[in-house]
């Protein structure tokens, strides 16, 4: 694959041009992603309403029918349901890893099996979610197609 | 907070396991002698109550316990035996005698170990691999 880059004090917005024989699996991922690229979402906190880009959220969770935005250090209110997220990123780098928490893969340090029965994510902050074992396989396959890329 | 739904899907699953050891090591003691008075129409209902209410507890203990491992260790273990005992001596399977003491408990023990064993082992599988494509990704 080749990959050019152009950079001129003449372009205003940034364009880019696949050329390809036919949009395969792993193409058609980082078309998701370069989607994703101009995609934001609508955080509220303290009254204001904020833009974030999905690479800054840490992960998202519902808690009593209500939706919170998990960033490094900052938590946001969403008026989005849960699966209204996952339907808008499931071709990102997010993933559902129990029924209340939707995670970015991207920061995830490690995961850790406990001697409790529980596995645990951990994330680059310090932070640390329980994985449901029912969203194990999901998780797995998820980090194959990333894989792919 | 996980919510009711789910707190009777987990305690039905474990319920499941719990019931299977119990099932097992009990045809294993009969093989040997032990619990020859076990009659199908009064000893399963009794194991599954059994099975049950260990399941109930050592979920309760998951929610409400701190997330030290060996307060779970030894809280666990102990609680399940005082209610299989409870259940046994309500049922009429048990008397309270230092043998029935001494062989429940060390089944308690067995049934605990084998079913924390393969969740375990199960978990830490699962784990590795995450870890090992979560490797493979960022490099």
């Amino acid at each position: 694959m080749k990959l050019s880059i152009i950079e001129s004090e003449e372009f205003n917005d940034v364009e880019i041009t696949i050329r390809c024989r036919g949009v395969d699996k792993p193409l058609e991922r980082i078309i998701e992603q370069i989607r994703l690229y101009g995609f934001a979402l609508q955080g509220k906190a303290d009254g204001k309403t904020v833009f974030i880009h999905p690479a800054e959220i840490y992960y998202f969770e519902s808690v009593d029918e209500k939706t919170f935005i998990y960033c490094k250090s900052n938590v946001y209110g969403s008026d989005l349901k849960l699966y209204e997220i996952e339907e808008r990123l499931s071709n990102g780098n997010f993933s559902r890893i129990s029924k209340s928490v939707i995670i970015n893969i991207c920061v995830i340090k490690a995961f850790k099996g406990m001697l409790n029965g529980k596995m645990e994510a951990v994330l680059d902050n310090g932070e640390k979610l329980i994985v449901s074992r029912h969203y194990v396989s999901a998780l797995k396959n998820k980090l194959d197609e990333m894989g792919e890329i | 907070m996980m919510k009711l739904s789910k707190y009777i899907k987990v305690i039905t699953e474990l319920t499941a396991y719990i019931f299977t050891a119990e099932s097992l090591v009990l045809t294993i003691l009969m093989q040997f002698g032990i619990f020859g008075r076990f009659y199908m129409h009064e000893g399963v209902p009794a194991l599954l109550l059994m099975a049950l209410s260990t399941a109930v507890y050592v979920t309760l203990c998951g929610r409400f316990l701190p997330d030290i491992p060996w307060i779970h260790k030894i809280t666990e273990p102990l609680g399940c035996m005082i209610i299989v005992f409870a259940i046994g001596m309500l049922t009429g399977w048990f008397s309270l005698s230092w043998q029935f003491l001494i062989a429940i408990s060390a089944m308690v023990i067995v049934i605990y170990v084998i079913v924390w064993g393969t969740f375990t082992l199960i978990n830490l599988k699962n784990a590795k691999e995450l870890n090992q494509k979560l490797l493979r990704l960022k490099k």
